[in-house]
């Protein structure tokens, strides 16, 4: 089914003789070959602080920001915003190997540790359970919970590679934690898979189907190179399938992961889940009593307005009468999902010219010009720029189609990334406001926006 | 000048001045009991001569510290002064530059951004555009951060100060919720000192969460002291300093539906949505909910006991 591995060195000694070493001065010869007229290092230049960049560094802008804006475009849609995410790490004898600097196995723990935390910081009412599969089982590192800390800790603990990697043994336990969660939740496995192989006990295609029986959406994460049985994985539950080319493209993938993803209306059944807003306990001595499901006597916490328990952090679930526990900044981190920044469009540079032009022609104060003239409307940036010296150059610049304000480059990546407001459209927007009592979003965010 | 000073304290402020006009005569109403109650009275040229002495304290603390004041109305915000080394994207300021006056410069902003509100609008009412001016603050800071650190050098560190007067605009929730969480992530401290005589739950959220300090002085006259005493040390030092206390932040949501705060409710699992009553339908994203709100409690019916 899967081909058998490769690239993994065997240690044993199969191979003699001198036979490779002439391939290697082969292959070495090819090498050259291939690079011979790559003369790389004429498309860089060095910026004032002695960085090496590439010359056309629009082009790269560019990409950057074409990727955002299709996932800025892809934003209307509706998306699982309470997610029960296993993770499946594959700490099989392959996560040892040394592409990765300074192996898989290490690049793989660091990439994951940061995108815990990323993940229940833009989901903060998610839970999430972490698996690993070593020596051919699978084993539950973690239930579904929220703390992020509790998971870091437990993998960093856990972290040593050896045996095959089982893909069935690990959905078989990933879908058993994910059976008991409520209907409104989305259910789903991520699984950063390092080996070309998988051994299991019985047909692995009874997990494909178990998963996808299950509603269950599989998405993985390869280290090595594309293998036929995670393709049919993520086909079948309608999962994304990434291999990474590097460290960076790594990360890139996984944290990809962490935005909710899309949903269809039949996937999960929409209900009103019944929630607590709980109080804060004032610390010092007032405070005073035995918190949490562990009975310690402290000040601080949390108390559940239905059965009045006292818990130690939010959001978590009451230990007594089980209501969901959360503040109103939780729901609030995910509201951006759901109403994004729009994507803003490239400035061509002849236009940006003749906005410099006509800013210097009026001489109005650089305060009162309506449209901020030609600097950047977050950071006051000068966008074009005097004479041909390039390395202080900014690179693409955008506007906003509401407000029509221009931003630089870095902002641009900050409000789209960060943000997630146009502090153009911002300042606009309580004028609007006052004038005809819809906002930016249209009469839904009106309703939305109370607190 | 930048070498020297990558061993001390450096700190960027960005100061929020909500400046618009309806607000000075809401913050003194003119019927007063006692009538000579004057240091609660706050006036606008009050206001900006002790604003501009704190501002000018802040800069002579340490020629490292760097300034920039937004000035918000509620149809448009400005940046009416910055510290020329932050603006300058190259290491080598200009030494003639650096000696610029931020009182004359703000001043002189102000009258223009005042002026151009009174064109816009009649009604001066309206509440300040608060994300707006956070919103532009933050993009200052993650630039001066950001270039900061592309050049190898340590930043200063960013703080925001929001002297705000009217009360919260509750459609700019989401907006504000926003720039408070990309605060949060970039670690900038948001402090707060709200003028008009109710709490700000907007900036109790913001200071709560970004771990500034929010203050709403009761003699209003005495700005200034409040501010050199409290927001004008490094941010390190506060941990040594005897500073106010943060009272309990109200963290509870209100519906979408009444608009009431509650204590326990119903959220729509799609769009997150508080209502506070069981719903049939989903006002805002038009789900229907097939079943009735399903917590563990409710499937064990011992819950029962607890609700009301």
């Amino acid at each position: 089914m899967a081909p058998k591995k490769s690239s993994v060195p065997v240690p044993e000694n199969w191979e003699d003789d001198d036979a490779p070493e002439e391939d290697e001065t082969a292959d070495l010869e090819a090498f050259q070959r291939q690079y011979e007229d790559d003369q790389s290092w004429t498309a860089l230049q060095e910026d004032e602080y002695g960085r090496l960049r590439p010359l056309d560094f629009r082009e790269e802008q560019r990409a950057k920001r074409q990727r955002l804006l299709s996932a800025a475009a892809s934003a209307s849609i509706r998306r699982g915003m309470i997610r029960y995410l296993q993770i499946i790490v594959d700490l099989s004898r392959a996560s040892s190997i040394g592409d990765m600097r300074p192996n898989r196995l290490a690049v793989m723990a660091g990439v994951l540790q940061g995108f815990i935390r990323k993940f229940f910081d833009e989901n903060p009412l998610s839970h999430l359970g972490l698996v690993i599969m070593r020596n051919g089982v699978a084993e539950r590192l973690t239930e579904l919970a929220g703390s992020p800390e509790a998971h870091i800790a437990k993998l960093q603990g856990a972290m040593d590679a050896g045996g095959d990697a089982s893909l069935q043994n690990a959905m078989n336990v990933a879908l058993d934690s994910l059976k008991s969660i409520p209907p409104y939740g989305h259910r789903e496995v991520l699984i950063l898979f390092a080996a070309l192989s998988t051994c299991d006990p019985g047909n692995v295609m009874d997990a494909v189907k178990a998963a996808k029986e299950r509603n269950v959406r599989v998405s993985i994460v390869g280290v090595a190179a594309e293998v036929h049985i995670c393709r049919v994985f993520t086909k079948e539950t309608r999962g994304e399938y990434g291999i990474a080319l590097n460290e960076r493209h790594f990360e890139e993938l996984v944290f990809s992961h962490a935005t909710p993803p899309p949903s269809l209306a039949g996937d999960t059944s929409a209900s009103l889940v019944r929630m607590g807003f709980a109080h804060r306990n004032p610390d010092g001595i007032d405070g005073t009593a035995y918190i949490g499901a562990e009975c310690k006597l402290g000040t601080g916490g949390f108390t559940c307005p239905r059965c009045r328990a006292r818990v130690v952090e939010l959001p978590c679930s009451c230990h007594i009468c089980g209501l969901t526990l959360v503040s109103s900044p939780h729901l609030a981190r995910s509201y951006h999902h759901l109403f994004p920044v729009r994507a803003f469009s490239e400035v061509p540079q002849a236009e940006l010219e003749a906005v410099k032009a006509g800013a210097e022609a009026t001489v109005v104060a650089k305060t009162s010009s309506e449209d901020g003239g030609s600097t950047c409307y977050g950071c006051l940036t000068e966008l074009t720029v005097s004479g041909e010296d390039l390395t202080q150059d900014l690179g693409v610049v955008v506007r906003c189609g509401e407000c029509k304000q221009l931003f630089c480059y870095d902002c641009d990546l900050y409000i789209h990334e960060t943000l997630h407001n146009c502090p153009g459209c911002e300042t606009m927007a309580s004028h609007d406001q006052a004038a005809n009592s819809e906002g930016q979003n249209g009469a839904e965010t009106a309703n939305m926006d109370e607190d | 000048m930048a070498q020297d000073s990558d061993k001390e304290d450096r700190s960027l402020l960005v100061i929020l001045l909500e400046a618009h006009q309806g607000l000075w005569s809401q913050l003194n109403p003119e019927t007063d009991a006692n009538g000579t109650e004057e240091p609660r009275h706050l006036t606008l040229a009050g206001f900006l001569q002790q604003v501009l002495v704190f501002i000018n304290t802040f800069l002579s603390l340490s020629d490292a510290n760097q300034v920039a004041v937004i000035g918000m109305t509620s149809t448009t915000s400005s940046v009416l002064y910055t510290s020329p080394s932050l603006l300058s994207s190259s290491p080598v300021a200009n030494p003639v530059e650096v000696s610029s006056n931020p009182s004359h410069e703000v001043l002189a902003n102000l009258t223009i951004l005042l002026r151009e509100e009174e064109r816009q609008t009649g009604d001066a009412a309206q509440p300040a555009a608060l994300s707006g001016g956070l919103s532009r603050g933050l993009c200052l800071i993650n630039k001066a951060v950001s270039s900061a650190r592309a050049g190898g050098k340590r930043s200063a560190l960013p703080r925001v100060l929001c002297l705000q007067g009217s009360p919260d605009a509750t459609q700019q929730y989401i907006a504000v919720m926003n720039s408070i969480f990309a605060a949060q992530r970039s670690e900038v401290v948001i402090d707060a000192c709200m003028l008009s005589g109710s709490e700000s739950t907007f900036l109790q959220q913001a200071t709560h969460l970004t771990g500034g300090i929010y203050l709403r002085p009761k003699l209003r006259g005495a700005l200034l002291q409040y501010l050199l005493t409290i927001y004008c040390g490094f941010t390190f030092s506060r941990s040594h300093l005897e500073l106010p206390q943060p009272l309990g932040v109200d963290f509870r949501a209100s519906c979408f539906c009444h608009r009431r705060a509650i204590d326990m409710g119903f959220v729509c699992s799609v769009c997150l949505s508080i209502f506070c009553e069981n719903v049939p339908e989903c006002s805002i994203c038009g789900t229907c909910f097939s079943n009735a709100p399903r917590t563990p409690a409710a499937k064990r019916k011992v819950g029962s006991a607890f609700t009301d």
